[in-house]
C-alpha cells in the first residue's frame, strides 16, 4: 500500500497546495464572513461575493431559533427594507433580508425551502415571511423551482437534500458552517479570474452598493420603454407565477410560520403610461383572494408612489425606503400580536 | 454515499487497509463489515434496509436450492420467484397500490443484485460457477462497495479469483494509470457531465408549438418552414432545436457521467487487486445501433446476450423448420431482449417507451442488415457499409436515434404523449432527420480533427486538455478574459453550450489521441508529473463551477 499512497501524494500534492494557499488568500482578502444578520448589500464584502451564494452558505444566520422576519422578494426589497434599521425598532425580532435581484414567486417560495432546511428542529412557528410583489414578478412562464438560484446553490456542494417537503441540511449546524468557511477558494477563484474580478477586471461594487440619494428623472425614454414596452403584457405569460403564489401561501400554511404579502410601490410617472402595472391590478384580485383564504396578511404599500422615492423605475431611493421602513414597522407593530401568538395549523 | 466526494475516497482508503491484509484470518468479515457499513449510507433507518436484506437472502436461499434442484422445472420456479420478489421490492408501477413493505425505502442496488443473483442461480445449476460461493462470498460479492450502486456486472468467477488471491505488490506504472484513470474519471463526472446537465436542466421545454413572436417570425426560407412545422401550418421550430438540444446535452451527461464513475471505480479497484470489467468501449464510434450496444453498458448487454438472448435464438431455432427464416430468427430476439432491457431501467410507464424504442432500433437495423445481405451477398454488402460516408451516415442515425430514446428518462408518459401529438409522427420523423443530418456533419468534423492532428505527442494531449478544461470553466465565467475575447474576435454571441460543446470536444480529442499514441508508461515520474498537472487544471476549472453536481445518473435505474 505505501507504493499507491506515496504515488496519490505526488498526484494531488500541488493541488492541496494550491487549495491551501487559496484559502490563506482567501482569509486575508476577505475576512468578514457572512454575520448574523442577512443582508445581500453585504454579500460582496463576504468571501461569498454573490447575493446567491452569500444568501444559501450564509444561512446559518435563521438557523437558531427566536423571533425572525424574513423579507423575501427582488431587488426592490434588497433596496426597501434594511435589516439594521428595522432591529433597531424591533429588537426582539431579527431581521434577515433574504431577497435577491430578479427574483420572481418560485424564486421567493424556494428562499423560504432554504429556510426551512436550516431551521433547527424545522421548527418554524416563530418565523414571519414577508414577500415584496411587484408586477415584474408575473412576467415570467418558464421558471421552474428547482431552476432558481437559490435552489441551484443549495444543490452544489451536497450541503442540502431533497426532501419530501423541500430540502433538508445534511450536516449539523457547526459542521455546516466550517464546511462553509472550508468552501472559501471555490468563491475566491471566481471572484479573482472572471472578466469583472480583481485581476482581470474592475471590481464592480454592484447597483446595491448605490443606493443613494438619487431622484428619478422621468423622461419619456424612460417611461416608454418600460415593462409594458420590454416584457410585453401579463397575458401572454398565463398564471404560472400567480399560482405559485397561492402555493406558496399553502406551502406556510402547512409547513408553519406566518405570510405577509406587501405590493411595493412604483413610480407614478411609470405607472401612470404602464399598461401592465393595470393589468396586474385586476389580474392579481383573485390569487390575493385566494392567498389571503390561507392566512397570508396582505398590506398595500403601492401609494408610496411619488417620483421623489425612487431612483428608478422599481427601486426606492434613500427617502423611499425610509417610507417603505417606516410603514413597514407601523404594520408590524399592529399585527405583532397576532403574527406571533397564533400557532401555526400543522 | 456519493462515488467520487471526498468520504468515498476515505472509504476507499479504509477499504485499501482491509484488501491488502487478505493474508489475515477473518479478513472477509472485515471485508463484509466495511461493504455493509458503505451501503448503510444510502439507508436513513434499520427498518428502511430490510428490503435489501430481504431480497439478499432470498437470493442466497435460491442459490442453494437450485444446486440442490437441478430440473429446469425448478429453475424456472426460483427465476419466477425471484422476478415477482424484485418486482414488489423495487416499486413498480404495476404492482399498483400493493406495497411489499408499509414504510418508504431506498431501492438502491436492487436491480444489480438481482442481476448478479440470477447469474449465479443459472450458472450454478450448469456448472460453471468454479466453486459455490459461501455466504460471506456471496454477501462481498452482491455487496462490493465500488459494484454495489450500479455496476458494473461483475460475474464471480472473477470475483472470487480476486476475492481469494493473496496481497501483491502492484508494479508502479500500474498504479499510475490507475490513478490516471480516476483522475480522467473525476473530470468527466465533476466538469464535463456537469456542464451537459446545466445546458440541460436550464433549457426551458415546453411541449407546444412556438408561441408567436418566434419560430417563423424570424422570416426562414420556405422549405425551413415547411420542415418545421405541424399540419396545421404551426411553427415547431423554436421548439424543435430546443428539444435536439436537450436530448444531445442529456445524452453527453449522461455518457459522461456514467463512463465517469466507471473510471473511478475501474481505477479504485485495480488499486484494492480487484478486477471490474469495462463498461464502455468508445461507444460513439459504432457503426450500427448492434455495434453500439456492444460498446455501451458492456457489461448489461452481455449479461441480457447470455441469459436472455442467447437461450431465445436457440428456442426460436428449435422451434423453427423453415431455412428462409433463420437468419431473421435474431430479429424477434433481439426485440424481446432490448424491449426487457429498456423496461428495466425505470419503474413508470414512459420506459415501456423506452424499450420498444430500443427494441425497434435494434430490431429493425438487424432486419435490415440481414435483408441487404441476402439481396446484394454478404460480400458486397460488407464493402459498401465499410464505405466511410455509409458508415458515418450510419453511425450519426444511430447517436441521433439513441439521443431521442434517452428522452424517454426525463419526460414521462403523458409529455411523450404529448410530443406525438404536437409534432406528429411525421415530425417526429422530421426532427430525427435534422438531428441526423446535423450529427452527421459532426462526426466528420471529428473524424477531420482526429485526422488533422498529425504530432501526437505528450504536449498535443496536454495542450488539448488544458485548452478542453479553460472551455469548460468559462461556461461559469469569464475566465481571464477568455470568453470575451472569442466572442471579440468571433463577433458572435457565443452561449454556454458552445463552450460546453467545445471544452468536451476537447478532452475527448485529448482522451482519444492518449489512446491512439498508446502511451507506455516505462518511466513513471514524468507520468505522475503530468497527472498532478492535470489535477491541478481540474481543479481550478472546478473552483469556476456554479453548477449543480448532478446524482450519478444510474443511481435511480
Amino acid at each position: 500500500m505505501g507504493p499507491i499512497i506515496r504515488q496519490t501524494l505526488i498526484v494531488i500534492l500541488p493541488t492541496v497546495a494550491a487549495y491551501m494557499a487559496l484559502l490563506v488568500l482567501s482569509f486575508v482578502l476577505y475576512p468578514q464572513s457572512p454575520g448574523r444578520m442577512l443582508d445581500p448589500v453585504k454579500a460582496r464584502d463576504t468571501f461569498l461575493r454573490t447575493p446567491p451564494a452569500y444568501l444559501t452558505y450564509g444561512s446559518s444566520a435563521v438557523a437558531r431559533s427566536g423571533r425572525t422576519v424574513v423579507l423575501l422578494g427582488p431587488s426592490n426589497v434588497s433596496f426597501g427594507f434594511r435589516p439594521n434599521v428595522l432591529n433597531a425598532h424591533f429588537p426582539d425580532l431579527t431581521f434577515h433580508n433574504m431577497s435577491l435581484g430578479g427574483t420572481n414567486i418560485e424564486g421567493m417560495a424556494a428562499m423560504a425551502d432554504l429556510v426551512r432546511a436550516m431551521r433547527t428542529d424545522r421548527d418554524l412557528t416563530d418565523v414571519i415571511f414577508v414577500a415584496g410583489l411587484w408586477y415584474g414578478e408575473f412576467q415570467h412562464n418558464e421558471a421552474l423551482r428547482e431552476r432558481t438560484p437559490v435552489a441551484q446553490q443549495m444543490m452544489r456542494f451536497g450541503l442540502f437534500e431533497r426532501a419530501d417537503d423541500g430540502y433538508r441540511r445534511t450536516l449539523p449546524l457547526r459542521l455546516f458552517e466550517v464546511s462553509v468557511e472550508a468552501l472559501r477558494p471555490y468563491f475566491l477563484v471566481r471572484s479573482i479570474l472572471t472578466r469583472d474580478g480583481l485581476l482581470f477586471g474592475d471590481d464592480d461594487t454592484g447597483l446595491l452598493k448605490t443606493r443613494g440619494n438619487q431622484k428619478l428623472v422621468c423622461t419619456d425614454r424612460l417611461r416608454n420603454g418600460f415593462r409594458s414596452a420590454s416584457s410585453g403584457s401579463l397575458k401572454q405569460y398565463g398564471s404560472s407565477q400567480f399560482d405559485a403564489l397561492v402555493e406558496f401561501a399553502r406551502e406556510v400554511q402547512v409547513l408553519g410560520g406566518k405570510l405577509v404579502l406587501i405590493d411595493l410601490p412604483n413610480p407614478r410617472c411609470m405607472t401612470d403610461v404602464d399598461s401592465v402595472w393595470r393589468e396586474y391590478q385586476i389580474e392579481k384580485r383573485p390569487f390575493l383572494t385566494r392567498a389571503r383564504m390561507h392566512g397570508a396578511l396582505y398590506w398595500n404599500f403601492q401609494d408610496i408612489n411619488e417620483d421623489r422615492y425612487f431612483m428608478d423605475g422599481t427601486h426606492p431611493n434613500t427617502a423611499g425606503t425610509i417610507e417603505i421602513e417606516a410603514r413597514f414597522s407601523a404594520g408590524l407593530a399592529k399585527e405583532i400580536g397576532t403574527l406571533f401568538t397564533e400557532s401555526p395549523p400543522h | 454515499m456519493s462515488i467520487g466526494s471526498p468520504l468515498f475516497f476515505l472509504a476507499c482508503f479504509v477499504a485499501g487497509i482491509i484488501c491488502f491484509h487478505k493474508d489475515r484470518p477473518y479478513w472477509k468479515i472485515g471485508f463484509l463489515a466495511f461493504n455493509f457499513g458503505f451501503v448503510a449510507t444510502f439507508f436513513s433507518t434499520v427498518e428502511t434496509i430490510l428490503p435489501l436484506a430481504l431480497f439478499c437472502i432470498s437470493g442466497f436461499v435460491a442459490i442453494r436450492i437450485s444446486e440442490r434442484y437441478r430440473g429446469i422445472a425448478a429453475l424456472w420456479a426460483i427465476i419466477l420467484a425471484l422476478l415477482i420478489l424484485f418486482i414488489f421490492l423495487k416499486k413498480y408501477e404495476i404492482t399498483g397500490s400493493q406495497a411489499a413493505f408499509e414504510f418508504d425505502y431506498p431501492t438502491i442496488g436492487l436491480s444489480y443484485i438481482l442481476f448478479r443473483i440470477l447469474h449465479l442461480v443459472i450458472d450454478s445449476r450448469e456448472g460453471t460457477i468454479n466453486r459455490s460461493p459461501t455466504l460471506l462470498e456471496y454477501l462481498n460479492y452482491v455487496l462490493f462497495f465500488l459494484t454495489f450502486v450500479s455496476g458494473p456486472i461483475n460475474r464471480f468467477n472473477e470475483f472470487q479469483e480476486d476475492h481469494d488471491s493473496r496481497p501483491r505488490n502492484i508494479p508502479g506504472n500500474e498504479i499510475a494509470a490507475a490513478l490516471d484513470r480516476i483522475v480522467v474519471g473525476l473530470l468527466k463526472v465533476f466538469l464535463v457531465s456537469v456542464c451537459a446537465y446545466q445546458v440541460y436542466l436550464n433549457l426551458p421545454l415546453t411541449i407546444a408549438s412556438d408561441p408567436p413572436g418566434t419560430g417563423f417570425a424570424l422570416r426562414l426560407p420556405d422549405i425551413v418552414q415547411f420542415w418545421f412545422s405541424t399540419d396545421a401550418g404551426d411553427s415547431t421550430l423554436r421548439f424543435s432545436l430546443r428539444y435536439m438540444l436537450r436530448c444531445f446535452a442529456f445524452l453527453v451527461y449522461m455518457y459522461f457521467n456514467f463512463s465517469g464513475y466507471m473510471d473511478i471505480v475501474i481505477g479504485v479497484g485495480r488499486l484494492l487487486g480487484f478486477r471490474i470489467p469495462e463498461n464502455f468501449n468508445a461507444p460513439f464510434a459504432a457503426n450500427s445501433f448492434m455495434e453500439f450496444w456492444s460498446r455501451w453498458h458492456i457489461t448489461l448487454s452481455d449479461w441480457f446476450r447470455t441469459y436472455l438472448f442467447n437461450p431465445l435464438l436457440k428456442t426460436l431455432a428449435a422451434n423453427t423448420s423453415s431455412r428462409n427464416a433463420g437468419p431473421y430468427l435474431a430479429v424477434p430476439s433481439f426485440f424481446v431482449t432490448f424491449f426487457i432491457m429498456g423496461i428495466w431501467h425505470g419503474t413508470t410507464p414512459a420506459f415501456v417507451v423506452y424499450g420498444l424504442m430500443l427494441a425497434v432500433g435494434v430490431s429493425v437495423n438487424m432486419a435490415f442488415k440481414t435483408f441487404m445481405q441476402r439481396l446484394l451477398g454478404r460480400k458486397v454488402y460488407n464493402s459498401y457499409s465499410g464505405r466511410t460516408v455509409c458508415k458515418n451516415i450510419s453511425r450519426a442515425t444511430m447517436i441521433a436515434f439513441f439521443a431521442f430514446s434517452l428522452s424517454c428518462l426525463w419526460l414521462d408518459a403523458s409529455e411523450i404523449a404529448r410530443l406525438v401529438s404536437v409534432l406528429g409522427m411525421f415530425g417526429v420523423l422530421k426532427i430525427w432527420i435534422t438531428a441526423s443530418f446535423a450529427t452527421f456533419l459532426a462526426v466528420v468534423a471529428w473524424d477531420f480533427a482526429e485526422r488533422c492532428i498529425m504530432y501526437r505527442s505528450h504536449l498535443t494531449t496536454d495542450f488539448l486538455f488544458i485548452t478542453g478544461i479553460v472551455f469548460l470553466a468559462s461556461v461559469w465565467g469569464d475566465v481571464g478574459g477568455f470568453k470575451s475575447l472569442l466572442v471579440d474576435l468571433t463577433g458572435l454571441a457565443l452561449p454556454a453550450p458552445f463552450f460546453a460543446l467545445m471544452g468536451a470536444s476537447l478532452i475527448l480529442l485529448s482522451g482519444r489521441l492518449k489512446l491512439i499514441t498508446a502511451i507506455q508508461l516505462e518511466d513513471v515520474r514524468p507520468h505522475l508529473r503530468r497527472i498532478s498537472m492535470h489535477v491541478l487544471f481540474f481543479f481550478l476549472a472546478l473552483l469556476m463551477q456554479t453548477g449543480t453536481v448532478p446524482e450519478f445518473v444510474y443511481k435511480g435505474f
